[in-house]
């Protein structure tokens, strides 16, 4: 699969994701969409999709087109306007994986394909929202001083980690012969002592992301502190030294968390904020 | 019962981790010693089955050295023939004749074995083994199992590892451990591709289970690779000489046409062998392969004087004994204190893993606390016998078996955080 093609998957179905918790925990952003009804979904030509809905307050995010609102266009996927959870759409259309990366990047528009009467909500809250999310994405040592930054980062970035993880299994050309060691048994990443948290469903038919932290892991990985783990995530932490000193505490199927490690090893080929794809250029 | 602290292990890898890349690389990386704080990572000195460690404490060692101590550190009849040789001279401009003699001891030995080339490491003769296989078929691929470790060379490693690119394992089908079928079916599926087949003589994976070869399964091998002209190689850089001084196939009833050995050669001078069959000699002859100490000549007094001390010794019955007994009596123990203690392997190589916790975190945390006590145990490897342990260390190991099962009862919820 194409250099952008896995990088609009992992913006669509890894960073797009922490809008629920910037929705979640940032009290202005809640504040920003608690009267929000509608979904706004992604649609790429010919690759992947994603819907991201506000209901009551709260922002869900998942793959694909979501579920459908009343007089969806026909043709368009099950317009199912006896779901209770139907909300009104906006279609975002983007003409290429690249045409979205671009977006996420900062530097393109999606095309509207219908729910116009809901541009006002995109063109405002919505961009309010994206932007904000991008703020917590794109630390600096003087954002990162400040606790609530600091704690917000580290929990986005966790999240879009492990969030990576089955998109790069499923696609990534280094990563596709390493799904054999990630068969078996949950991996959680928990920051210490009250997290966040993430945790990593490992079954033979791939890698389920979950955010919190599940009982019964096959292996934890278990971070120090915040500022321990925004340094490990963000690339800054002797990973290797972290983990005799204790920074960084690793216990349980640790082979699992060796091949995990290679994965989380390739995000950053994608998912630099200066991404660009040289390779395919 | 006293429990150890690694200050100076501690404060020597971080001076470590500041000019070598990971601090301690590879297989004696603390990454896997869970919990590092646990563990030492500097060694001062050896004598028998003990090391010390840089802050002074003494292990009764089960790791040796992961398999090159075999008759224990600072052995007195190998350090002497080394000493002769090394009196003598070392790296020369020229081999030495010792290099014949131990050519010759090692053909005299090893059931099948007609000639022996020397290198270095173990990774050298895994990977010379399949270039020679290739040459002497002119086919490209060969058979290996999944998870088997042969070293760390690109095709050893696996696909998406650092470093490692698609066209480095190519050339390699992996199949897994005790599958005939499978083997069938590869042969079946790449008709005149195989040149070889390559396993350990049982196999030992790390963080699982050791699994011996199925009633027959090598026979049926041994059979498949005649039949369709494949070259069949051991990989004995681990077992050798711990399982039958004739080789680990032969303790398995088949014969190789190569066979790898290292470890356990020269207890700790650095040589590694491979034997082949006389079908093979000029095969290996015409593959070039040769490196800057390869033709070291102390390294193979060190391996003659070792061979003939594990003969005199009947090494493999004695390390068989002593495995069995400490793993009989780590069991006896762990039931005592309501645990099970699995025990996989052959009792010169034990696997060992605690089954009340499919996750390991248990047996991480009682490695580590017979560790902190003085045994050096791993969670995640087998372990090594070797001819220097004792009655005494026997004793002494069961004592602090005892004392960690008992730290376990305090404190049952301890692992992760604590
Ligand atoms: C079975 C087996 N083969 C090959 C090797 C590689 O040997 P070396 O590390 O000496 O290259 C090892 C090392 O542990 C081994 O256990």
């Amino acid at each position: 699969m194409s250099y952008d093609s896995i990088r609009a998957r992992l913006n669509l179905y890894a960073v797009l994701p922490n809008l629920e918790d910037v929705v979640r925990d940032d009290p202005q952003m809640r504040a920003l969409v608690s009267d929000a009804r509608i979904t706004v979904k992604f649609l790429v030509a010919g690759g992947p999709s994603a819907f991201v809905r506000f209901v009551g307050g709260v922002c869900t995010v998942g793959r694909g087109s979501g579920p459908e609102a009343a007089g969806a266009p026909a043709g368009s996927s099950a317009a199912s306007s006896a779901d209770s959870s139907a909300t009104p759409s906006v279609v975002l259309s983007f003409a290429s994986a690249s045409h979205l990366n671009k977006m996420f990047g900062g530097t393109g528009s999606p095309i509207p394909l219908w729910g116009f009467t809901h541009l006002g909500f995109l063109k405002n809250e919505f961009t309010e929202l994206t932007d904000r999310m991008a703020y917590y994405l794109a630390p600096s040592e003087e954002l990162l001083s400040h606790p609530g930054y600091l704690a917000m980062n580290t929990q986005l970035t966790l999240n879009t980690a492990a969030f990576a993880v089955p998109v790069l299994l499923g696609h990534d050309a280094d990563c596709i012969p390493l799904r054999h060691g990630l068969t078996q048994g949950t991996i959680v990443i928990k920051v210490l002592p009250d997290g966040p948290a993430v945790s990593l469903v490992c079954g033979a038919s791939g890698v389920l992301p979950v955010k919190g932290e599940l009982s019964h892991p096959s292996a934890l990985v278990l971070l120090r502190d915040l500022p321990t783990a925004s340094a490990f995530l963000n690339g800054r932490l002797d990973t290797f030294a972290a983990a005799v000193t204790g920074e960084v505490q690793i216990w349980g199927r640790i082979g699992m968390v060796d091949t995990l490690a290679l994965v989380l090893d390739r995000v950053g080929k994608y998912l630099t904020p200066a991404a660009e794809p040289a390779a395919t250029a | 019962m006293d429990t150890y602290s690694f200050a100076k292990s501690q404060e020597l890898f971080a001076r470590a981790t500041k000019v070598i890349p990971c601090g301690i690389p590879g297989h004696f990386s603390p990454a896997p010693l869970v919990p590092p704080t646990a563990y030492p990572f500097f060694a001062m000195s050896g004598t028998g089955a003990h090391f010390t460690d840089v802050d002074g404490n003494d292990f009764i060692d089960y790791m040796c050295a992961y398999g090159p101590m075999v008759l224990g550190y600072d052995n007195k009849v190998v350090h002497d023939a080394a000493a002769r040789q090394r009196k003598l001279g070392d790296t020369l401009g020229a081999p030495a004749p010792v290099m014949v003699e131990l050519a010759e001891k090692l053909t005299a030995m090893i059931a099948g074995a007609d000639w022996a080339f020397f290198a270095k490491n173990g990774g050298d003769q895994t990977n010379y083994a399949t270039m020679i296989a290739r040459a002497a078929t002119g086919r490209p691929l060969i058979v290996a199992i999944e998870g088997g470790y042969h070293g760390v060379a690109p095709w050893m490693q696996g696909a998406g590892h650092h470093g490692v690119i698609a066209g480095d394992v190519a050339g390699f089908v992996r199949i897994p451990w005790n599958d005939v079928a499978a083997f069938v079916r590869v042969l079946a599926e790449n008709p005149g591709q195989i040149a070889g087949f390559i396993a350990t003589p049982y196999h030992h994976p790390t963080f699982a289970d050791s699994e011996l070869p199925d009633l027959g399964y090598w026979q049926s091998i041994r059979e498949l690779c005649d039949r369709h002209g494949v070259v069949l190689i051991v990989d004995d850089v681990r077992c050798g000489f711990r399982l039958s001084l004739r080789g680990s196939a032969e303790f398995f009833g088949f014969t190789p046409d190569l066979a790898c050995y290292c470890k356990a050669i020269a207890n700790g001078y650095p040589i590694s062998a491979l034997v082949g069959i006389e079908a093979l000699k000029g095969e290996a002859a015409k593959v070039f392969y040769t490196g800057s100490y390869w033709y070291q000549a102390v390294p193979m007094a060190a391996g003659l004087a070792c061979l003939a001390e594990l003969e005199r010794l009947d090494a493999p019955a004695r390390m068989q004994d002593y495995g069995r007994a400490l793993t009989g009596g780590m069991q006896r123990l762990a039931d005592e204190h309501g645990y099970e203690l699995k025990v996989t392997g052959v009792p010169s190589m034990p696997y060992l893993r605690l089954t009340d916790d499919p996750s390991l975190m248990l047996h991480q945390r009682f490695c580590s606390e017979c560790a902190r006590r003085g045994a050096y145990m791993t969670s995640h490897h087998n372990w090594f016998m070797s001819c220097a342990h004792t009655q005494d260390d026997l004793d002494r190991t069961l004592a602090i078996v005892d004392d960690a099962f008992a730290a376990l009862e305090k404190s049952p919820e301890g692992q992760g955080g604590s």
